[in-house]
């Protein structure tokens, strides 16, 4: 018998889950509501991963090839990359970010502001520049890095930390738009 | 109770970049939320993913948003989380992969402390799925959002973007094939279900 009332009770979102949402909404929330700290903070940030960035691909730059922008092939997911990479397979350093449409946009589009996402992973403290490992960290507010998109080879876009010219250090055609 | 001027008044807040006023919200319908990916899931873990999820979708869509005068932010929130559901089935072995990456689901005493009562209640819970897969989508959808979820026709409308005539044809719809369901050996020994088996209360059927 198929009885839609025999369902299991519903339950309250355990405490813990409950409290790292509201402190990972909070902190996004009140990032994203004060622009003029963002772009201290971003400010900061530019010299110690400009540094970065130049001793991660260095020695790439002369063979680095200039490819037109491109749009993202793959609709619903991007990359948000913790440090500048050629890994592009499963395992690497970063996270996934998915587009999930709300009821007024029935086809998820490829993350139109994937920069702004991955920037929001990045001041929460999902993202640790240089470090390939993903997880919160206490409730604050963390450094954003210059951030640039590109597209894998195997059409997804992808957010690295690094100055605009990383998308052409790693051979990769910068998202257009 | 008449909720939904307040939740406009929180939207807007929230929308200007109000933290307290989401917090608000977000404790007012977190549960809901959380028991209905759940109930379209039925798995505890996917549905702590899924409910940050419909949050986090919910804020980044808060200027494509306005609620009139008659707006639901309820109807409108439950329409993320349809959205987010629909999405993890139809992508799910990518959106796994996406999850695999994030901080993993939260095991705390509510869920610790009863392994075994949270299994029972997933294989419960898939059985029911799996009856509903007969369904079309659409049905199983607005099933959902009424049934289980307990929403309004105007909030359900709300949330499929669809005019509430539709969410009553819709009901009717599905009320009818598991009717059929039922009598063809699906539903049961050619007894004849009753209202609550059909996902239709007293009150659901009068179309309040």
């Amino acid at each position: 018998m198929i009885d839609l009332n025999d369902v299991p009770d519903a339950r309250k979102l355990p405490a813990a889950r409950r409290e790292a949402d509201v402190r990972m909404l909070s902190a996004l929330i009140r990032s994203e509501a004060a622009p003029g700290a963002r772009r201290s903070t971003r400010r900061v940030a530019v010299l110690s991963v400009g540094t970065v960035a130049v001793l991660t691909v260095g020695g790439a730059a002369a063979a680095r090839t200039l490819l037109p922008p491109s749009s993202a092939k793959v609709q619903d997911l991007g990359r948000c990359y913790s440090t500048i990479s050629t890994n592009f397979g499963d395992d690497f350093p970063g996270t996934s970010i998915s587009n999930a449409a709300s009821r007024d946009q029935a086809a998820p589009a490829v993350p139109p502001n994937i920069v702004d996402d991955c920037a929001a992973a990045w001041r929460i403290g999902v993202l640790k520049l240089n470090d390939p490992h993903v997880g919160a960290q206490p409730s604050g507010d963390y450094p954003v890095p210059p951030l640039v998109a590109c597209v894998l080879p195997s059409g997804e876009a992808a957010v690295f930390p690094g100055p605009a010219t990383t998308c052409g250090d790693l051979g990769l055609p910068a998202l257009k738009g | 109770m008449e909720r939904a001027p307040a939740d406009r008044e929180l939207w807007r807040a929230a929308a200007e970049g109000d933290s307290d006023a989401f917090a608000v919200l977000y404790e007012q319908y977190v549960d809901r939320i959380y028991s209905y990916c759940f109930r379209r899931t039925a798995s505890w873990a996917t549905a702590q993913d899924l409910t940050s999820t419909v949050f986090l979708e919910a804020w980044r869509r808060r200027r494509a948003v306005t609620f009139g005068e008659d707006g639901s932010v309820v109807g409108w929130l439950f329409g993320v989380a349809n959205n987010v559901v629909r999405g993890d089935q139809r992508s799910q072995r990518r959106h796994r992969e996406a999850l695999a990456k994030l901080p993993p689901p939260v095991a705390g005493p509510d869920l610790a402390e009863d392994t075994s009562s949270r299994l029972d209640s997933e294989a419960q819970m898939r059985r029911v799925l799996v009856a509903l897969d007969r369904l079309s989508s659409s049905d199983r959808e607005v099933l959902a959002l009424s049934v289980w979820s307990g929403l309004t026709q105007p909030d359900i409308a709300r949330a499929l973007g669809v005019p509430v005539g539709t969410v009553k044809s819709r009901l009717a719809r599905a009320r009818q094939r598991l009717h059929a369901l039922a009598d063809s050996g699906v539903g049961g020994p050619g007894q004849p279900p009753r209202p609550e088996v059909l996902g239709l209360t007293q009150s659901q059927e009068g179309f309040r």
